[in-house]
């Protein structure tokens, strides 16, 4: 028998909003072992549109 | 029938006979005797879909840039064999846009291409693309746009590793073996990176699943 722990860290956007970390873009975002929530802010999904639109 | 539509049919005439004239003698001039080595633009706006390129025939060096740009079939035609590509050549687009906009092509299959040192835009565009059978790459191949507007990509197998920025499949229906062959590439970072896969294919993964990825250092958005 062997147990295994998977801990994952997962940021999920509030209701009409995008998070990012200037790069990349999600609703849902797990993180990755180097990295931190301090990367990523939400941003509008006008403001999402916006950005993709350039 | 006025002059002007007397050219029109026999212009439409040589249209489709040279569709049709893709015999040995075609592909012979077509690639230079088997010499030609650049391909920038070479199927441009055709459809060979179905034909067969006689073996050793076409066999790309140095330039894959714009290939197939905006092909207008839906199948490649058989017989391309690029695995002799010079990645070292000066040549710095490699496969750069090779198939954007080929935006009736179903299925790329595996033409041998070698790790390249860029896949920008490489597929984009490619709207009908269910497959592409393997792309190969390495922690340094970068990843702009690569799959941008591929709407109904499922099945794609990347051999190697994935190392850089930029791998976006949020818009593509992947199966959950293409989501695994993703993963499975990824390289072991000590910087945090993001793999862009989109919440629709997140959701076909299992957290243990999602782990391989980020236990090697890399973000899941």
């Amino acid at each position: 028998m062997t147990e295994t722990t998977i801990q994952l860290k997962k940021l999920t956007a509030s209701e009409g909003m995008i998070l990012t970390n200037g790069e990349a873009y999600g609703k849902e975002i797990y993180l990755g072992c180097n990295d931190s929530s301090d990367n990523w802010h939400e941003i509008t999904e006008a403001e999402y549109n916006k950005r993709k639109e350039v | 029938m006025s002059i002007a539509e007397k050219f029109e049919v026999i212009a439409d005439a040589v249209y489709e006979k040279g569709k049709e004239d893709t015999g040995v003698d075609f592909w012979k001039g077509f690639t230079n005797n088997g010499s030609r080595t650049n391909y920038y633009q070479a199927f441009m706006y055709t459809d060979f879909s179905g034909k067969t390129i006689p073996e050793g025939l076409c066999k790309p060096k140095n330039r894959l840039t714009n290939m197939f740009m905006s092909y207008k079939g839906t199948c490649l035609p058989s017989g391309i064999d690029c695995s002799n590509f010079n990645i070292s050549s000066s040549e710095t687009y490699h496969a750069t846009a090779m198939f954007q906009y080929a935006d009736r092509l179903i299925e790329i299959y595996d033409l041998g291409i070698p790790t390249q040192k860029s896949y920008a835009n490489t597929f984009s565009g490619c709207e009908s693309l269910r497959t592409i059978e393997v792309i190969r790459s390495n922690v340094d191949t970068k990843w702009n746009n690569t799959f941008l507007d591929c709407l109904s990509l499922s099945n794609l197998v990347v051999e190697g590793n994935i190392g850089q920025n930029g791998f976006d499949v949020s818009k593509c229906p992947l199966t959950h073996d293409s989501l695994m062959s993703i993963l499975n590439a990824t390289a072991v970072i000590t910087t945090a990176k993001t793999l862009t896969l989109g919440s629709a294919n997140l959701a076909k993964l299992s957290d243990a699943e999602k782990a391989i990825a980020t236990e090697r250092g890399w973000t899941l958005a």
